[in-house]
């Protein structure tokens, strides 16, 4: 019903000023959510993409169903073959090329992305991150080199493509000056709401009754905006997790494709492990000559093979390898554990890309893995390739196991319930 | 109040509220609700609204007839209303006796007024009010003198009654009292400069543009070119290869020279959009000017732009031009283009330290944080080369850095509160504020730490961010104001936000001190000062950028396909004309009819040829007159209207219908029921959108509403997503037999003639039109309801709270005073700011 999408945004301004109150230790398990929150069982979630597609004969098994025959690239994934999902004929629908990258996430309606303009909205991160951000250090980490991660006002937030400075935000203690700074802001914040909230009861006793009752719900608010500070003091004053890792010294250039994103995934793992944050956003890939041996050709110029065997082998080699890391990092999740549970289990792992053929600047049939985050894989989920299922119903379901109710999400029609 | 016997008070009022003569019966015995409304309800009201059954969710037998319940009373508004507009009882049903519906509706007003007046008179009409967004960053830049951009750090502001400044929906999350921190603390930092002037200049021919800068590969050689040092251009630059300067070190305002000329055979004048550029590629530029580029010789332009750091400035063309249809070399091409040969950036031109730190920091020296630091721990200060590179001086900048602190942090202090507050502040207050900064600096807070503290303190207060309009006499015990009128502070606070979207002035505050604010020429006077003053295009901004939905002109893009006679000219030139209408009549005094209808614009060349009025050259927008049968006139018709009604690839009657009858009538159709799914337009081209929507007119459960909302719909229907006039629909479906349309700048995409538009309809009451031209003929037959409708607007938008029941006296009373007077807009913005509603809490 594509005319009532005008007033999506009178939607989202309605629905967004509310925030969640922040997470206090005292606080009661008031449901299961809660109880899970408790019990150290918090759900996360990692979005990985890359914006050159990855070329579906290569990547998509033939038949669909947990029975799948693996395809090229899915055989370097078996040994997690009953922790994923595969969904062929999934899209958003675009047709914006390149430029769908900003939507991958937002899967905001076609009409709204045109090449080169964007009417954005919010993105799967920050969705999560409004609702269960204030729990962490860090309410979302906003990867590599995307434009994927975009506010309720859709308005972009730049991601940090520099491995070493997330790394030294994450594990790294702060210079006695720049804590002491982070506490003053806090203990300013504090004192400030003090004195608004003693002026507030003061203006109560000029006031008539209608603006009183106004008045006390806007003390209300001051309360909740203390607890908000009381969490970020908490944070400034608890050591950051430390890590038996070294930390990065190179941020790793455009050639090396192997290094950089090898680097990231560790970040990733290491982030969520500690629990310092529970939503990531990832964005990989690389449009030059990746250093891998055998590889001549840079990656976009390989993605643009037209069929001619020897770019499509290139391009099999990149791909084969962007797989065989996303594998590794699977390892790393499924090898550390969370009581009884593996770190996997309790992350979901999405990986994407915004482009499907990326030799004609498909934006349809996307190359999509959904794995842990204790779904019920399915194997192949194949749906129509012609008619493509939309993407952001997949979203949706993973708000749901995320415990955030959401009706729609983007542009979603509906809700994917097999998994 | 219980309703209670019926005491004739003012027939009067009642009257003016346009009910008969005829109807109102005098009534002879004291009146009860069970003499004069029971007896309605039940022969006529409970089959449907009693016991049984609650159509519409509305039962009326158990219904509370006390008034104090604010619920109960908007229900009873309703049961007035929906019985004075003749609605109920339902044609269908037996019709009561006129004189028993008469007396029915004559109690209820006054009871109903009597309650909402007394409900004013104690507790005022205007709950405690928020600073919006919009206010809170003018209000801020106003006080501080900066420019600097706050209202996007701040979450949405909801809107309530049409406008976002309306008390009721302003709310008071947490997260804006953080906000208002990180606001108030960016506000600060943006009055001190970083370093001292570190003069830059650079300057940059084409040619170097397209090696040193952008990426101009995929265009050089097909929709641009060099020619010597110089570089040509025929379309839209992409924003990762555009004609632009370098990025500028450090923000401030910087003196912009380009050597440039408009080239192309027909030797016309080409328009240009100058902007801003933050990150080259990635961010999309943001559109500051245009100006119209003469052909001929190159001459040399000058701009002044105010940049932020990294920013960059940028020219590119707004429209699009047909190169890429052209397969010939490039060097052949002789349609229009631009040539750039140089541009050159100097600055910043800002005075050091900018006026701005006065307002915030007087009189106080700047130094090196460094320095302050090592003089605060009795080192020997660091010698600091004033001509470090800018990097250095970002990371060790300048802060105001007193030698007297206390005195100083207690003189700026006592200065600044007064502006903040909008009005004098006591001796209590202020040593309160100057107790929390010297606090600060007890605590070995440093100088610019205390005083940053100090303005978010500040800035944060209720005193600052609320318009709270509190009584100068306080209330009484039970809570009820000493009296309804606005002290003489609280005054200048409403018409300032009115009329400018800010705080008062000083001369607003020397009126309100002297107390002859609320004096009627006094007020009369400053309105005018107000309206003649440029500020006051913050109001045109902001009403009609709500009222005309002139804010959404971007939030839909027009398919390039369909549409590809849209640009950015055109999107730019759009609320341009609706502003500048809007302008034209208050300024002029003119009759608010001619919203409706009117037999001039203001348009520039892109909308008039658009409109397809001739004669027009040059992107200056003027006052033409309308030729005949251009079919334009009034708001309803700008392209700007057609724009936001519709969503970038179609239109529909019922979308437009619905802003008509909301925006224009004033009388909004109620919201459709929840399960309706609603009809989706069928854009291949083969069933009419009539076709369409017959469903609603056959069907009696959507006909009450769709023979209202959907015939003014139709009048709208021969424009365009973009507003062009159509007389057929372009699809990209080929039908059998359909004509590809030619259209300009669509690269040969098929869009073919789909059917053609079916022309008029009729209204509810069987009125047939033809077109638009007919249609705004007949909503002109009552002028007192459109000018009732934008009274309403107005009122809420002036005073930040929804039409109340007793206001609706105040409103007949306005129409009867501007009747006489031709409907007179800037008429009516005065009538409004004199009457009770507005000088009122």
């Amino acid at each position: 019903m594509p005319l009532e999408r005008i007033d999506r945004r009178t939607f989202l301004r309605a629905s967004g000023v509310a925030i969640a109150l922040p997470f206090l230790e005292a606080m009661v398990p008031a449901s299961a959510a809660e109880a899970k929150k408790a019990l150290g069982q918090q759900p996360r979630m990692v979005l990985i993409g890359q914006p050159l597609g990855m070329y579906g004969p290569n990547f998509f098994p033939e038949k669909a169903g947990k029975d799948y025959e693996p395809s090229r690239y899915l055989k370097l994934l078996q040994a997690h073959r009953d922790q994923f999902t595969v969904f062929s004929g999934m899209s958003h629908r675009y047709a914006a090329g390149h430029f769908a990258e900003v939507a991958i996430m937002t899967g905001v309606a076609p009409e709204f992305v045109r090449d080169k303009d964007i009417k954005n909205g919010i993105s799967l991160d920050q969705e999560v991150a409004s609702r269960i951000g204030n729990q962490t250090r860090f309410p979302s980490l906003i990867l590599g080199s995307g434009d994927v991660s975009w506010n309720r006002r859709g308005v972009r937030i730049p991601s940090e493509g520099r491995a070493t400075q997330i790394f030294r935000k994450l594990f790294i203690a702060g210079t006695p000056e720049e804590q002491s700074r982070e506490l003053q802001r806090v203990k300013d914040g504090q004192s400030i709401l003090d004195d608004v909230g003693d002026q507030i009861k003061a203006i109560n006793r000029k006031v008539s009754s209608s603006d009183r009752n106004r008045l006390d719900l806007f003390l209300t608010s001051v309360r909740e905006a203390e607890q908000s500070l009381q969490q970020d003091e908490h944070w400034s004053t608890t050591p950051k997790p430390h890590v038996d890792f070294p930390a990065p010294t190179s941020d790793f250039g455009g050639p090396q494709l192997l290094e950089r994103s090898r680097q990231w995934y560790n970040i990733v793992h290491l982030a969520i492990q500690t629990d310092s944050t529970r939503v990531v956003s990832l964005w990989l890939g690389t449009q030059e000559r990746p250093d891998i041996p055998g590889v001549t050709l840079g990656h976009h110029d390989a993605s643009h093979h037209g069929q001619d065997p020897g770019k499509l082998e290139q391009l099999a080699i990149i791909e084969e390898a962007e797989i065989q890391m996303f594998s590794e990092f699977l390892d790393k999740m499924r090898a550390s554990t969370e009581g009884d549970h593996t770190l996997l289990d309790r992350t979901a792992v999405f990986y994407t890309s915004n482009l499907g053929n990326s030799s004609s600047h498909d934006n349809n049939n996307l190359p999509i893995i959904l794995a842990g985050g204790g779904f019920k894989h399915q194997g192949h989920i194949a749906y129509d390739a012609k008619n493509n299922t939309l993407l952001s119903n997949l979203y949706v379901r993973m708000l749901h196991q995320m415990d955030i109710e959401a009706k729609s999400f983007g542009a979603s029609n509906g809700v994917i319930s097999e998994i | 109040m219980k309703l209670p016997p019926f005491s004739v008070l003012s027939l009067h009022a009642f009257l003016a509220i346009g009910m008969s003569a005829g109807a109102a019966v005098q009534s002879a015995t004291p009146a009860t609700f069970e003499g004069k409304v029971k007896p309605l309800l039940e022969d006529h009201c409970y089959d449907c609204h009693g016991e049984e059954t609650h159509k519409a969710g509305l039962r009326l037998d158990t219904l509370s007839t006390d008034l104090h319940d604010a619920k109960a009373a908007a229900t009873w508004v309703h049961v007035f209303d929906k019985l004075l507009a003749g609605e109920m009882p339902p044609k269908s049903r037996d019709r009561p006796p006129q004189a028993v519906v008469a007396g029915a509706e004559q109690f209820l007003y006054l009871q109903l007024r009597a309650a909402s007046l007394e409900r004013q008179q104690k507790e005022g009409r205007v709950v405690v009010r928020r600073l919006n967004g919009t206010e809170y960053e003018n209000t801020i830049r106003d006080l501080t003198g900066t420019n600097v951009s706050l209202k996007e750090m701040l979450p949405e502001d909801n809107t309530t009654a049409g406008f976002d400044n309306v008390s009721s929906g302003l709310d008071l999350s947490a997260t804006h009292l953080l906000l208002y921190q990180a606001a108030a603390e960016k506000a600060t930092q943006s009055v001190i400069p970083v370093s001292p002037p570190l003069p830059f200049s650079d300057t940059r021919t084409g040619l170097e543009m397209t090696k040193k800068g952008p990426n101009f590969n995929q265009t050089l050689g097909h929709s641009c070119k060099l020619e010597g040092d110089s570089l040509i251009f025929y379309s839209k630059l992409p924003r990762y290869g555009l004609c632009m300067t370098t990025t500028v070190p450090s923000a401030g305002r910087y003196k912009i020279q380009m050597s440039t000329c408009a080239v192309g055979a027909e030797g016309k004048a080409i328009p240009a959009g100058f902007m801003t550029v933050q990150e080259s590629g990635r961010e999309a530029p943001i559109l500051k000017e245009v100006r119209e580029i003469p052909a001929g010789k190159p001459a040399v332009i000058e701009f002044e732009f105010d940049l932020a750091r990294h920013q960059a400035f940028a020219v590119n063309l707004l429209t699009n031009w047909d190169i890429r249809g052209f397969k010939k070399p490039i060097d052949e091409y002789t349609g229009p283009g631009l040539r750039v040969d140089w541009i050159k950036i100097e600055g910043p031109i800002d005075a050091f330290p900018p006026p701005s730190y006065a307002n915030l920091f007087a009189g106080v020296p700047l130094n090196p944080k460094s320095v302050v630091k090592a003089e605060a721990a009795g080192q020997k200060p660091p010698k600091i080369n004033e001509r470090r590179p800018e990097p250095q001086w970002f990371a060790d900048p300048l802060v105001p850095d007193s030698t007297d602190p206390k005195p100083d942090a207690e003189r700026l202090i006592r200065a600044f509160l007064p502006r903040a507050f909008r009005r004098p502040v006591s001796e209590e207050v202020q040593k309160h504020y100057v107790q929390k900064v010297i606090d600060k600096l007890d605590q070995k807070y440093t100088f610019f730490d205390a005083m940053m503290y100090g303005y978010k303190l500040i800035l944060s207060s209720p005193d600052f961010l609320f318009l709270t309009d509190a009584p100068p006499n306080g209330v009484n015990a039970q809570g009820d104001l000493s009296t309804p009128k606005l002290g003489d502070y609280s005054l200048a606070e409403r018409l300032s936000y009115f009329l400018w979207s800010s705080m008062p002035d000083a001369e607003l505050l020397a009126s309100a001190r002297k107390g002859e604010l609320s004096k009627p020429a006094i007020l009369h006077a400053q309105v005018e000062r107000m309206l003649n003053s440029p500020k006051s295009h913050r109001f045109t901004e902001n009403f009609t950028g709500q009222w005309l939905d002139l804010r959404k002109i971007d939030f839909t893009i027009p398919d390039p396909t369909l549409f590809s006679d849209f640009d950015s000219l055109l999107l730019w030139s759009m609320p341009r004309e609706s502003e500048l209408f809007f302008e034209e009549v208050v300024h002029n005094d003119l009759s608010l009819l001619n919203f409706v209808d009117s037999d001039w614009t203001i348009i520039n060349e892109r909308l008039a040829a658009l409109y397809g009025i001739p004669g027009v050259t040059g992107n200056t927008f003027r006052k033409v007159k309308l030729p005949p049968g251009c079919h334009r006139g009034g708001v309803m018709t700008q392209a700007s209207v057609l724009k936001v009604t519709a969503d970038g690839t179609r239109t529909s009657p019922v979308l437009r219908g619905k802003w008509i009858l909301d925006r224009v009538i004033g009388k909004p159709p109620e919201p459709p029921p929840p399960d309706v799914p609603a009809i989706e337009p069928d854009i291949r081209g083969a069933t009419t959108i009539r076709k369409q929507l017959d469903k609603h007119r056959h069907t009696p459960a959507c006909a009450t509403c769709h023979t209202r909302i959907d015939p003014p719909g139709f009048a709208l229907e021969n424009f365009d997503p973009i507003g062009n006039w159509r007389d057929f629909y372009r699809v990209t479906t080929r039908n059998k037999g359909a004509q590809p349309l030619s259209l300009p700048y669509n690269g040969g995409r098929g869009v073919y003639r789909g059917l053609d538009v079916e022309q008029g309809s009729e209204t509810p009451d069987g009125k047939p039109f033809r077109d638009i031209d007919d249609y705004k003929k007949i909503l002109l037959a009552d002028k007192d309801q459109l000018a009732r409708s934008l009274t309403q607007k107005l009122m809420i938008y002036a005073t930040g709270a929804d039409i109340q029941f007793a206001d609706r006296e105040v409103v007949e009373q306005i129409l009867k005073d501007i009747r006489g007077k031709n409907y007179g807009f800037r008429t009516l913005i005065h009538e409004i700011v004199q009457s009770r509603v507005f000088l009122n809490k």
